[in-house]
């Protein structure tokens, strides 16, 4: 259902009554002075030519997957959520990124979403999620002790840092869509994926979050998350000039069915 | 390991060590052998190497037997695997402790979701598409591998010198293409004739620009 209100209603902080397993579909209407439930922080004033919209993002296992119990585990399995056997803490999962599309473009202008990557001496475990959007500046710092030469030769998505001394910093503008892994000619792990969204509308998340955009132009829209891994769910909404719409992403492998 | 999945993994493993099973059966087949090279030595690692023919009505036999895919200790292995499209891979849970797993795909070659599962059981895809397929497992957070899809069944991994031999291709024109699990180089793709009998030597270096 798709469900939009111009609203004059009162400030209300219902982000938390949101179903955590519903497919993704507008949850209800959502008054102007309500926005403030992403973070229940008092209510926000959404110009009248502006719209917002309200996105929960909620991160999901596979359908009947129930933790120990479907597995079978005894007592001396305890160990089985370590190292290799590690699972998926679908609670926290976190590098979501979710974007919000205009359809047929925007009359709106936004700044691009720039995005920064720090480099240390200390080796890159997990590379972090980056969000630029298309336009916006990918910057990177070494803070490390080694001079390194970052590049990606994504098709379509290459760049070329060049050589990057100790303290200096670096940038390239971003002009494609896509994803790519950034890299360094002295790791052998990515420094950061790379997520350049195509409108700048855009955030990283973690699960659990509710996202707030609230000067988005009125009209069709599609709402997108992604994750490095998992699939995840896009829904169409419709936005009021001066209003609203709440929305709820699933992220888990059911988003493939 | 579970006994019965035993054989399919040998198998498996034989189909594996080749790369290339098919390209082995026609005797009137040429060779394509050569090495990969790029800037910075052992800088290449899974990187395939194969062939994509230029006729497009070229048609080739593909092996029918699935190949083993194990996931004991929460790893996919091989972590890569190379097959050729039209090839199935079998799925195996073959942990020997109570472990469900759970594989599946999002990647545009071969999206699926093959089901929670529990060992001694095993689930089948048929790769019909070229490309990269990565695979995860929605249980396990760092159990990760890929099945390469080759649109032909001349392929190789390359060995850790960057040499690699492609044996039995069928005559005819090809590209020679390489693809890299993590691409720290752009893919080459070179235009080559094989002929029947013959051998085809083409190196190939990778760089960055």
């Amino acid at each position: 259902m798709n469900s939009t209100s111009p609203a004059r209603s009162p400030s209300r902080c219902s982000a938390a009554r949101l179903s955590p397993v519903s497919a993704a579909a507008l949850i209800r209407f959502l008054p102007v002075a309500a926005l403030a439930l992403c973070g229940c922080q008092g209510p926000q004033p959404i110009r009248a030519d502006l719209a917002a919209a309200a996105v929960r993002v909620e991160a999901v296992a596979k359908s009947g997957y129930r933790e120990g119990a479907s597995d079978g585990y005894t007592a001396s399995d305890a160990p089985l959520n370590a190292g290799a056997f590690e699972r998926v803490d679908y609670g926290s999962l976190r590098d979501i990124v979710v974007w919000v599309e205009p359809a047929g473009g925007s009359s709106v202008a936004r700044a691009a979403a720039n995005g920064e990557v720090v480099l240390t001496a200390q080796p890159v475990r997990t590379p972090p999620v980056v969000l630029v959007s298309v336009g916006g500046a990918l910057s990177v710092e070494n803070r490390g002790s080694l001079t390194e030469e970052v590049y990606s030769v994504a098709e379509g998505l290459a760049v070329n840092l060049g050589a990057i001394a100790p303290g200096e910093k670096r940038q390239v503008t971003l002009e494609r869509p896509g994803v790519f892994e950034l890299l360094s000619s002295t790791r052998a792990a990515p420094l950061a994926t790379i997520f350049v969204t195509p409108s700048p509308w855009a955030m990283v998340s973690a699960a659990g979050k509710t996202l707030l955009f609230n000067d988005l132009p009125p009209g069709a829209a599609t709402v997108h998350a992604w994750h490095l891994r998992l699939p995840a769910e896009s829904a169409k909404i419709s936005l009021p000039a001066g209003g609203g719409a709440r929305l709820q992403l699933r992220v888990g492998v059911d988003a493939l069915d | 390991m579970d006994q019965r999945h035993r054989p399919l993994l040998l198998l498996g493993a034989l189909l594996g060590a080749s790369q290339n099973a098919m390209a082995q059966s026609p005797p009137a087949g040429g060779r394509v052998i050569g090495r990969v090279t790029a800037v910075a030595p052992g800088d290449l690692p899974e990187t395939v190497i194969y062939l994509n023919a230029l006729d497009a009505a070229a048609r080739f036999a593909v092996p029918q037997q699935p190949i083993a895919l194990s996931q004991a200790g929460a790893q996919f292995s091989p972590g890569l695997l190379v097959v050729s499209v039209g090839q199935t891979v079998e799925f195996l849970n073959d942990e020997p402790r109570p472990v469900q797993h759970n594989v599946f795909s999002k990647s545009p070659a071969k999206p699926f979701d093959l089901g929670l599962y529990k060992p001694g059981e095993s689930r089948r895809v048929l790769f019909d598409r070229p490309g990269p397929v990565h695979l995860h497992c929605s249980i396990h957070r760092n159990m990760d591998g890929v099945v390469f899809v080759s649109p032909t069944p001349f392929f190789a991994i390359i060995g850790a010198d960057g040499r690699f031999a492609l044996e039995g291709v069928a005559p005819g024109e090809y590209e020679l293409k390489t693809w890299q699990r993590r691409q720290r180089y752009l893919d080459r793709s070179l235009r080559i004739r094989v002929t029947a009998g013959g051998e085809t030597r083409q190196d190939v270096e990778l760089t960055r620009k």
